[in-house]
C-alpha cells in the first residue's frame, strides 16, 4: 500500500534520481523510440535524386535513407506502379503494399531560393491523401520541365510518421520537415533534351 | 397570409426592413407589432400592440450597450440592461440588470465561461471541462447541493449526471442523481433517476425495432401516437394538433386532460389551450420568432416578453410586475429577480424542474404526467419536462414528447436542458436534422446575444432557425446562430448551454454550417444532385479499383436502378457529423491563399477537415456549400477527380459528348468544378 508518508519518499527519491541522472522528465522519450538511423550513411537521411525525362516532365525519386517511415502527401488515393508487358508496353497499375520506386502525384513546392517563397507546385486541390514511405523505401514523381528555373528549388513536406501527420503539404500546425531538390542538382542534359 | 387562425400583414420601409407586422387572430383581435432601425441596421426600437416601446442602445462599435423602456411602461420600468462591458474578442464580460445586480464573466484559454457571477449573492458558479469541451463540473459555490458532474460515453453521450453529494461524491444531499443507457443506435435504452436521497426512485427501460420503440404507438410516417395512456394527435402536415392523457390528483382519482396546439401559415405554434387555459402567441419575426406577447381568448396582454436584439430573452413582464431572467452558461439553472426579490429554477439534463428542497412528500409514483406538488412538470406544462415521468414527460419547444427523442437531441447537439428545446422544424413541425447542431457552451447563455451582433442568415430570413434546436426559456422558440466578431472560430446557439452542447469552438462554427448545408438539401434540386452525385462518384472512385470502395458503404443504386435509401443526398452530411463528434473537423488556424487560389478547407485521407481561416469569412450559404463539398470527400476514394468527374458525366448528359468525367488538369481544378456544380444546384 501506497501511504502518504512512503508516497513522499518516493517522491523525493525520484526527483533525486532525476537529477543525479541529469534529466529533465519532459525529455525522457519512451524506451522504444530510439531515434532515426541513416540507413546509407553515405547519402542525407532523406533525399532527393534525379530519375529520369519523361515526356514534358522530369522523374525525381524521393528517397528515405532512415529507419523511420515518413509521411508525404499525395493526389492519390492508392500510389501506382509502372510495369514493362511481355509486349514491350507499359502498364500503370495501383500499388496496394508498401514497394519501393511507386509513382505518385506528390505534393511538391517551388521554392524561389532568393525570396524564400514556397508555392505548391501545382493545384492540388481540397482533397488529399498522404503515403507513407518506408524505411530504405522510396517514390518516384514527376515535376513539369517549366518549374525547372535558375533559382528555383524543388521542396517536398514530410513528417515523420511518429509526427502529427495531418495534411502534411498543407503545413496544418506542427512541425513539417521540407527534403530539397536544388536545380543545380539537374543533369545539364536533361533540360538540354527539351529545349532542343 | 391568411391561415386557419386568422391572417397578418407586413409593412417594409424604403430599405426593405420590416417596419411592421400586423397579426390578426379571428374573433379575438388584431395585434401590431413595428420597428425602427438605426444607420447600420441593427433593430433600435420594438413597439408592442399595447404601445410599449423597448429601445436599444449601441456603443462605437454597434455592440449592445443598453436596453430601455418608453412610451406606455410597463410597470414603470424604463431600464433593463445596462452598463455592458466586453472582452477584447468580443465576449460578455459585464452587464448590469434593471434592478441593479450586475453579471459577470471569466472565461479560460478556449474561450469558455470559467466563471458566472450574479452580484448580492444570487450565484457563483466555476467551471470544469473535458478536453472535447464537454462540461465535466458544475461547481455551485452559493448552493454547494445543486453542483453538478456530467459522464460520457465513448460516443460522447451523456451517461451519467449527478448533483450535490452525489456529484462530488459525499453524503450531502442530492436532489438528483441520473444514469442514462443507449443501443448502438444511441435509442435510449435505460434510464434511472433518483431525487433527494432516494425519496424517488425510478427507471425505464426500453428495447427499440425499426426505430421504434417496443410498446410504444406509430403512425405510418414514424409519429409517435401513443406511449402508455398518453396520445398524441397529428394534422394532415404532421404537427401535433393535441394531446390527451391521464393526470393523477392529489386524491389519486385520474381525470383526463388534453392540450389542443395551433399553428399559422408558417407551422409555427401561435395558440394552445390546455387545461382549460387558452393562449395566443404573438410573434416577432425581426426577432426570429420570438414570442412578444402571450394574448389571452379576450386579447388582452397576459404576458409579455423583453429581448436582446437577437432574440434572448431578458425579462418578462407578468401581472404587473417586470421579472429579468437569466440561463446560467452550462444551462443548468435559471435565476430571475423582480421587486419582490430573487429566486431560480434548478433543473436536470432533460430540463425537469428539480425542487430546491426535498419535498415534504412523496410525489406520487403512479400514473402518467402527473408530479408532486409545489413545482413545475406536469404533463400540460410547456415549459419544463417532467422528473417523474421517465418516458413521456420530455418537453421540446413546449410541446410534450417522449424523454427518448428529447435525449437523442440532447445528445446531438440539437437541444438543451432547462429550456424549451426544439429541434424540429418549425415550418414543417418535423423531427429532421437532428444532429447538425452544434453549440458552444461558451455562450450557452445570453453572452452572445447581449453583444447585438448580428445573426448569421442562418437565423432565416423569416426569423427562424427551423432545422435546429431552439432554446429559450418560458415561451419562447427562438434560437440563433452568432458569430463574433474578432473570433472567427467561435460560433453558438444562443440559449443553448447544456453540458451536451459543448462542441468545441472551431467545431461549432463548423457544425453550425452544417445546419445550412442540411438546409440546402432541403431544396429538391440540390438534395436529388446530391444524391446521384454520390451514386455516381462510388462508381467513378471505383475505378480502376472498384474493388477498393468501403465494403460498408455499398452500392448505391438497386439492380433496378434505384437509389438506395441509406445512401441518400444526406449521407455525405452524416459522415460531416460523424467528423465533428469525433474531433475531426478543426480549424487550421492558416490561410488557404495561394497565388490566385484559395482553399477553404482541405480534407485529408477522407477522414480529416481542417477548415482554413478564410472559411470563416463567407458568408453562411457559402460556408454550407463548403460542407457540403468537403463531406464529400469523407467518403473512401472521393477525390476531387472522382467527385468532379462524377459531376461532369452529369453535366453532360444529352450533350454531343455525354458521360464523360471531364479533364481536369489538376485537382485544384476538378475541385473548383465541384464548387461550381454544387453551387449551380444548391444556392438558392
Amino acid at each position: 500500500m501506497l501511504t502518504t508518508t512512503n508516497f513522499r519518499i518516493c517522491v523525493v527519491a525520484l526527483t533525486l534520481l532525476m537529477v543525479m541522472t541529469g534529466r529533465n522528465v519532459g525529455q525522457v522519450r519512451s524506451s522504444n523510440v530510439r531515434g532515426c538511423a541513416l540507413t546509407d550513411k553515405g547519402h542525407p537521411a532523406q533525399f532527393i535524386s534525379y530519375e529520369a525525362k519523361s515526356e514534358s516532365k522530369i522523374l525525381l525519386r524521393l528517397r528515405n535513407n532512415t529507419d523511420c517511415s515518413i509521411v508525404v502527401e499525395t493526389d492519390d488515393v492508392v500510389p501506382t506502379q509502372r510495369k514493362r508487358l511481355p509486349n514491350g508496353g507499359l502498364k500503370i497499375e495501383p500499388v496496394t503494399s508498401s514497394q519501393d520506386g511507386v509513382t505518385l502525384r506528390l505534393h511538391y513546392l517551388v521554392q524561389d531560393r532568393k525570396r524564400g517563397e514556397a508555392k505548391p507546385g501545382y493545384g492540388w486541390g481540397d482533397s488529399v491523401f498522404t503515403y507513407e514511405i518506408s524505411p530504405g523505401q522510396s517514390v518516384v514523381f514527376a515535376v513539369p520541365v517549366s518549374h525547372f528555373k535558375s533559382q528555383l528549388d524543388i521542396a517536398v513536406p514530410f513528417n515523420f510518421s511518429w509526427e502529427d501527420k495531418a495534411s502534411v503539404g498543407m503545413g496544418v500546425g506542427g512541425v513539417v520537415h521540407r527534403v530539397y531538390f536544388l536545380h543545380d542538382d539537374l543533369p545539364s542534359d536533361a533540360l538540354l533534351a527539351f529545349q532542343k | 397570409m391568411t391561415d386557419g387562425l386568422g391572417s397578418k400583414s407586413y409593412i417594409y420601409n424604403d430599405l426593405s426592413q420590416l417596419k411592421s407586422e400586423t397579426r390578426t387572430f379571428n374573433g379575438v383581435g388584431t395585434f401590431t407589432l413595428s420597428y425602427d432601425y438605426n444607420l447600420g441596421g441593427e433593430l433600435k426600437k420594438l413597439t408592442d400592440s399595447t404601445g410599449m416601446t423597448i429601445n436599444y442602445d449601441y456603443d462605437n462599435t454597434g455592440r449592445l450597450n443598453g436596453v430601455t423602456g418608453s412610451d406606455n411602461l410597463y410597470a414603470n420600468v424604463s431600464n433593463y440592461a445596462s452598463n455592458f462591458e466586453y472582452r477584447a474578442w468580443g465576449g460578455l464580460k459585464a452587464m448590469t440588470d434593471g434592478l441593479n445586480h450586475v453579471t459577470s464573466l471569466l472565461y479560460n484559454s478556449k474561450l469558455q465561461p470559467s466563471q458566472y457571477d450574479i452580484s448580492g449573492n444570487v450565484v457563483h458558479q466555476n467551471y470544469d471541462y473535458n478536453d472535447d469541451g464537454r462540461v465535466r463540473f458544475v461547481h455551485n459555490t452559493t448552493d454547494i447541493g445543486f453542483d453538478r458532474s456530467y459522464s460520457y460515453d465513448h460516443a460522447a453521450r451523456l451517461t451519467e449526471a449527478r448533483s450535490g453529494g452525489a456529484a462530488r461524491g459525499d453524503n450531502v444531499s442530492t436532489p438528483y442523481n441520473e444514469t442514462f443507457g443507449y443501443d448502438p443506435f444511441s435509442n435510449l435504452t435505460s434510464r434511472w433517476s433518483l431525487s433527494w436521497n432516494g425519496q424517488t426512485n425510478d427507471s425505464d427501460s426500453a428495447t427499440y425495432a425499426n426505430n421504434r420503440r417496443s410498446g410504444w404507438g406509430y403512425d405510418a410516417d414514424g409519429r409517435n401516437t401513443s406511449i402508455d395512456t398518453r396520445t398524441y394527435n397529428f394534422d394532415a402536415v404532421g404537427q401535433m394538433k393535441s394531446m390527451t392523457a391521464q393526470q393523477v390528483l392529489s386524491n389519486g382519482n385520474h381525470i383526463t386532460v388534453t392540450e389542443n396546439v395551433g399553428y399559422d401559415g408558417d407551422g409555427v405554434k401561435v395558440y394552445d389551450v390546455a387545461s382549460g387555459a387558452t393562449n395566443y402567441y404573438l410573434r416577432s419575426s425581426v426577432l426570429r420568432g420570438a414570442i412578444i406577447e402571450e394574448i389571452t381568448s379576450s386579447g388582452q396582454k397576459n404576458i409579455g416578453y423583453v429581448y436582446s436584439p437577437s432574440g434572448t430573452e431578458l425579462a418578462q413582464q407578468s401581472t404587473n410586475i417586470v421579472i429579468w431572467k437569466q440561463n446560467s452558461p452550462a444551462g443548468t439553472s435559471q435565476y430571475i429577480a423582480s421587486s419582490n426579490g430573487t429566486g431560480r429554477t434548478e433543473f436536470d439534463p432533460l430540463g425537469a424542474d428539480i425542487s430546491l428542497t426535498a419535498p415534504p412528500d412523496p410525489p406520487p409514483s403512479e400514473g402518467e404526467g402527473d408530479i408532486g406538488g409545489g413545482h413545475f412538470g406536469g404533463i400540460m406544462d410547456a415549459r419544463w419536462s417532467d422528473f417523474f415521468n421517465l418516458d413521456g414527460g420530455c418537453v421540446l419547444d413546449g410541446v410534450a414528447t417522449s424523454c427518448g427523442l428529447a435525449m437523442s437531441a440532447l445528445n446531438s447537439g440539437a437541444a438543451s436542458e432547462a429550456m424549451r428545446a426544439s429541434y424540429y422544424n418549425l415550418t414543417t413541425h418535423k423531427f429532421d436534422y437532428v444532429g447538425y447542431v452544434y453549440a458552444d457552451p461558451v455562450f450557452g447563455f445570453a453572452m452572445v446575444d447581449f453583444m447585438g451582433h448580428g445573426a448569421m442568415a442562418e437565423t432565416g430570413k423569416n426569423g427562424h432557425l427551423p432545422d435546429s434546436s431552439i432554446v429559450n426559456a418560458a415561451g419562447t422558440n427562438d434560437s440563433s446562430v452568432t458569430i463574433i466578431a474578432g473570433a472567427d472560430f467561435v460560433s453558438t446557439i444562443t440559449g443553448l448551454g447544456s453540458p451536451q452542447n459543448t462542441a468545441q469552438s472551431a467545431g461549432a462554427a463548423a457544425g453550425s454550417s452544417a445546419i445550412g448545408a442540411a438546409r440546402l438539401l432541403r431544396n429538391n434540386d440540390c438534395s436529388n444532385f446530391i444524391s446521384e452525385l454520390i451514386s455516381i462518384s462510388a462508381s467513378v472512385a471505383g475505378q480502376p479499383w472498384s474493388g477498393r470502395i468501403t465494403p460498408s458503404f455499398g452500392p448505391l443504386l438497386d439492380q433496378n436502378g434505384n437509389m438506395t435509401p441509406s445512401y441518400n443526398a444526406y449521407y455525405a452530411l452524416n459522415e460531416y457529423e460523424r467528423a465533428l463528434a469525433g474531433g475531426r473537423v478543426t480549424a487550421s488556424g492558416q490561410s488557404g491563399r495561394s497565388g490566385d487560389t484559395t482553399t477553404y478547407g482541405t480534407t485529408t485521407n477522407n477522414s480529416t477537415i481542417s477548415w482554413n481561416r478564410e472559411f470563416y469569412s463567407l458568408g453562411q450559404t457559402d460556408r454550407a456549400l463548403m460542407v457540403l463539398h468537403e463531406s464529400l470527400h469523407l467518403i473512401a476514394n472521393f477525390s476531387d477527380f472522382a467527385v468532379a468527374g462524377a459531376a461532369h458525366i452529369m453535366a453532360t448528359r444529352g450533350t454531343n459528348n455525354p458521360g464523360n468525367t471531364g479533364n481536369f488538369r489538376n485537382q485544384t481544378e476538378a475541385s473548383e468544378y465541384i464548387n461550381q456544380q454544387i453551387a449551380a444546384h444548391c444556392r438558392h
